[in-house]
Parts: C-alpha cells; structure tokens; sequence
C-alpha cells in the first residue's frame, strides 16, 4: 500500500494507493490519526484502493469514530464499485454514519 | 432396668423393645453394635451402644452423652440414620430415637429395613477400630474399602465391571475369584509398580491392544499402607459419551444449516475427507505472517482466472479467502490455505487449515454468526462476509485445529 497527501487551510486529503490488508491495516490508522490530529478536515480518497478486508479497514473504522468524537470531519471519497460493496458487507458505512463517495461522486 | 451388658444372661427382659413401643417387629441388638452418633444441632461426634431395632425407632445407649434431639447415627460409610431422640427409661441412659430417614447408599427411606439391617450385622462388618485391628486379615472389607473410595468418583458410579486387588510388597493380587485377563494384568503391574513411590491416589488408563476394552486403573493407599487397586472396564461408558457428543454435534450442525439457510455446515472429518475427493488441488500455501497474505490472493487469481470465473466473483472469493487466512493469524500462528478444482471444473474450493486447539462446539455460533465490532485491528465481521461471499462454507473443527472450507461455483 502507498499513499499520498496534501494540507491546506485545515483540511487534508489523504490518497491509498493498493490493498488494504490486515498487514497494513495499522499503519492506515496511523496515518489517518496523524493528518486528522493536525488538520479540521480529513478526506480519504479511495480511487488507488483496489482490495480491502475487515483488518485492513478495522484500523481505519476506529480511528475515525475518534475523529468524530473530536468534532473533526472525515468523509471518504472515490470509492470503486466493488470496494463500496465489500465495505458495506462488511457493515463501515452503515456504522460510521459518514459521507461515502463512488467513484466519480463527490460525496453520498 | 438392668441394660445391654448383662441382657445375653438374661434373656427373658425386654424393656429395651417395650421402650420402642414398636409391638413384635422389634428386635434386641446382640451383642449390642458400637455405633458413631453425631449431634445434628452441635455437629459433635461420639460412640453409643445400638441395643434394639424396629422399622421405625431405634434404642441406643448412653451413658455419657445426652441423645436428645436430632441426631444421625452411623451403622457404616453407606448405611446412615437420621432421627430423634427422646429419653426411653427413666433413669436409664437408654434413648429411643425416631427414624425419620434411613440412607442407603443412594437411597432415602423412612424405614428400616429390617432384614437389611439384620443381614448387615450378622455380615460380620466390624468397628472401624476393629477393621484395623484384623486388617491383614480382610480381604472383602478392603474391598468395600476400594469401592467407598471409588464411590466418590462421580462419573464411575454408574460402572458394573470392577476388579479390585492389592498390591502389597511388591505383589499385585486379586481380592476376590473376578479378574482382568493377563494382558490387561500385566499392565497394571507395571502401571502400580510406577504410581507406587507416588504415595498418593493415581488414576491411569489401560487399553487393550486390539483396541476393543478400555479399563480406568485406580490406585488408593490404604489404612494399613497396602494399595488398593480398582480396575474399571469403562469400554461402554466411553462408547455412550461419544454418542452423547455425537448427537450434540448433530443438533448444533442442523441448527447452524437452518439459521444460515443451508450455507454454514459443520463437517465430520471422514465427510470433509470425501469432499475433498471430488476434486483435484490447484496449489497449496503456508501462511505465517500477514505480508504473505498479498501472495495468497495473487496465486488464487493466477489460478482462478483461467477458470472462466467473473472479476466480481473473483474478488468476493478472495476476500472471503482472504478474511479466513487473516483469521489464522489473529488467533493462531497461521496455517495452510488449499485451493481445489471440482472435475467438473464448476466449482472451487479453498481450504484453510490452522493448527490451533480448535473451536469448542459451544462457541461456534458465536464464533460464525455474531458479527461485532470488537477490536481495533478488525472490524469483527470477517465470518460474515465469508458467510455472504460463498455458496456454502463447511467447518470442521478439533483438537488438531480447525479447517474452513469456502466453496465458490465459478460460472455465477
């Protein structure tokens, strides 16, 4: 997995590139709680995002929650089809409550 | 009233069985039985003397301890007598004591049975004092001895076959005409001979070698410093415990198919042996870290696209393939993963295979079908999507591990 991002007037996007497994499932988490930490707005954009699974997005779940607990706003964008579909099997969306974009789609 | 002692010389009193006011049924004690008595109410032990019987009182007497009230009295281990006391002469320290339970063993009566009790005096059970005075001298009551001892291990109260013996300077002897074949024998020897430097209660198991008798050997360490030894044919206890557990895993495999609609099925070894028989393996891959995890999902592609199956398909496959392998490692130190191909060539199977403890039967449905958000390094819903990605998923599971099997049909 690679990642990319930007920061800009209390706002970040944050790009993964590849698969998010349980192997990198914690450094995704980090990485999250590291921009969130620091910027108002986090938007992680999932374009790159071509496999996820339930430990590689566990990290990523929680990590989250904290943020919005916090008051800070995360959304998540550009999501592929197949990967939407595996995320809400997985039950993500329906337990964050946030704002999942398609590919294509700013926001849901 | 001149009492018990001298009542041998004087047979023609009876003003111990008057006091029972129990008509002819009542007996006199002769020579009159020293008995343990126990004060219910102050739990206080002593010794009295058992002078007369009747179904339902006893006479006992005292002389240095008032027998009012409720108290117990101990013919022997199994052989008990719970009832009260009242004053039976006056002046005499005779007490006449109103039955309100008699246990036997495992029974509870409200009466004593006459001619049991009759036939356990004259049996010749002595005192426990004189049970050790004239202990190397009996056998049959270091035999009861055994049983009373075996008595209190629960799960062999329902056992018929015992063979006691005694192993006494070396020597291993049976008490009584029964005995185990020599095979058996000769095990427990040298079984004895181990345990004997222990010094306490040993408990081994002995099976035959054709495989068809298993016997549990018991050891106890008697008062005289002899080892009793019992050995319990077990072969039919075990034989209706593995149908016990054969049922129970019956009920949990059916309601597991009923509540996932036929999709989760749990899966004896000899089944999951002839599943995997319709089938040809494709590769096989030991996971023990989760970096392997990405080669695993590249060789199942590898292999499965020339299969005609479709992306979407393929990708669910492998997350659910994915999720059961990532599962290895969370709770084990991972294990293998299997890919089959149906002759078919309609079907794939993929199956994972960790060698931890297993999944005990009780926490399987936890384990597949409660889905929770648990821990931080996963969403907890790993089972479900397997359970939502495959056609069907078989479970088999014990003590050598636990093996999953994920089953796609390609053309979907």
């Amino acid at each position: 997995m690679d990642y990319r991002a930007t920061e800009a007037n209390g706002q970040a996007t944050l790009f993964f590139v590849g698969e998010l497994d349980m192997a990198v499932g914690d450094r995704v988490g980090e990485l999250l709680q590291q921009y969130g930490g620091r910027n108002q707005s986090v938007t992680v954009d999932f374009q790159g995002v071509s496999f996820v699974d339930s430990s590689g997005i566990g990290s990523l779940f929680f990590t989250t929650k904290e943020l919005l607990a916090m008051g800070k706003q995360v959304e998540i964008v550009n999501v592929r089809e197949e990967i939407l579909d595996i995320l809400g099997v997985l039950g993500f969306t329906e337990a964050l409550g946030i704002a999942v974009g398609k590919v294509g789609e700013t926001r849901v | 009233m001149i009492l018990c002692e001298r009542c041998p010389d004087n047979p023609t009193c009876d003003n111990c069985l008057v006091a029972l006011r129990s008509g002819g049924a009542a007996s006199k004690v002769v020579p009159p039985r020293t008995v343990k008595v126990t004060n219910l109410a102050t739990m206080e032990s002593f010794q009295a003397k058992l002078v007369a019987v009747s179904r339902t009182t006893i006479g006992l007497s005292s002389s240095d301890h008032d027998l009012h009230g409720r108290i117990e009295i101990e013919l022997a281990y199994d052989f008990r007598i719970i009832g009260s006391g009242l004053r039976g002469i006056a002046g005499d320290p005779y007490y006449i004591i109103d039955i309100e339970k008699v246990l036997r063993r495992e029974d509870v009566l409200e009466r004593l049975l006459l001619e049991e009790f009759h036939t356990w005096h004259m049996s010749g059970e002595l005192d426990p004092a004189d049970v050790l005075l004239h202990w190397k001298d009996r056998d049959d009551e270091r035999g009861r001895l055994i049983k009373q001892e075996i008595q209190k291990l629960s799960i062999l109260r329902q056992i018929e076959t015992i063979f006691l013996y005694l192993y006494d300077e070396g020597k291993v002897r049976p008490l009584g005409d029964v005995r185990a074949n020599s095979e058996v024998e000769r095990e427990m020897q040298r079984l004895v001979e181990e345990a004997a430097g222990s010094g306490g209660p040993v408990r081994e198991q002995i099976v035959t070698a054709d495989g068809t008798k298993v016997f549990e050997l018991y050891t106890s360490v008697l008062p005289d410093r002899t080892c009793g030894i019992a050995l319990i044919d077990v072969t039919a206890v075990i034989a209706e415990e593995r149908k016990r557990k054969r049922r129970e895993w019956e009920i949990y495999r059916d309601i597991l198919g009923v509540v996932t609609e036929g999709k989760l099925l749990l899966l004896s070894d000899e089944e999951l042996f002839f599943l995997l028989r319709e089938g040809h393996k494709l590769l096989a891959i030991d996971i023990r870290l989760p970096e392997q995890l990405a080669e695993l999902r590249r060789l199942f592609k590898q292999a499965l696209e020339p299969q005609g199956i479709s992306d979407k398909r393929l990708l669910q496959f492998l997350v659910a393939v994915n999720e059961a392998a990532s599962n290895t490692l969370k709770h084990g130190n991972g294990g293998v993963v299997t890919l089959y191909l149906s002759n078919d060539k309609q079907m794939c199977r993929a199956v994972i295979h960790d060698e931890g403890q297993g999944i005990l039967l009780e926490d399987i449905p936890r384990a597949t079908l409660q889905q929770g958000f648990s821990t931080r390094h996963s969403l907890g819903a790993g089972f479900h999507v397997i359970l939502q990605y495959c056609d069907r998923v078989y479970l088999s599971s014990s003590l050598a591990g636990t093996k999953l099997i994920l089953e796609c049909i390609l053309s979907r």
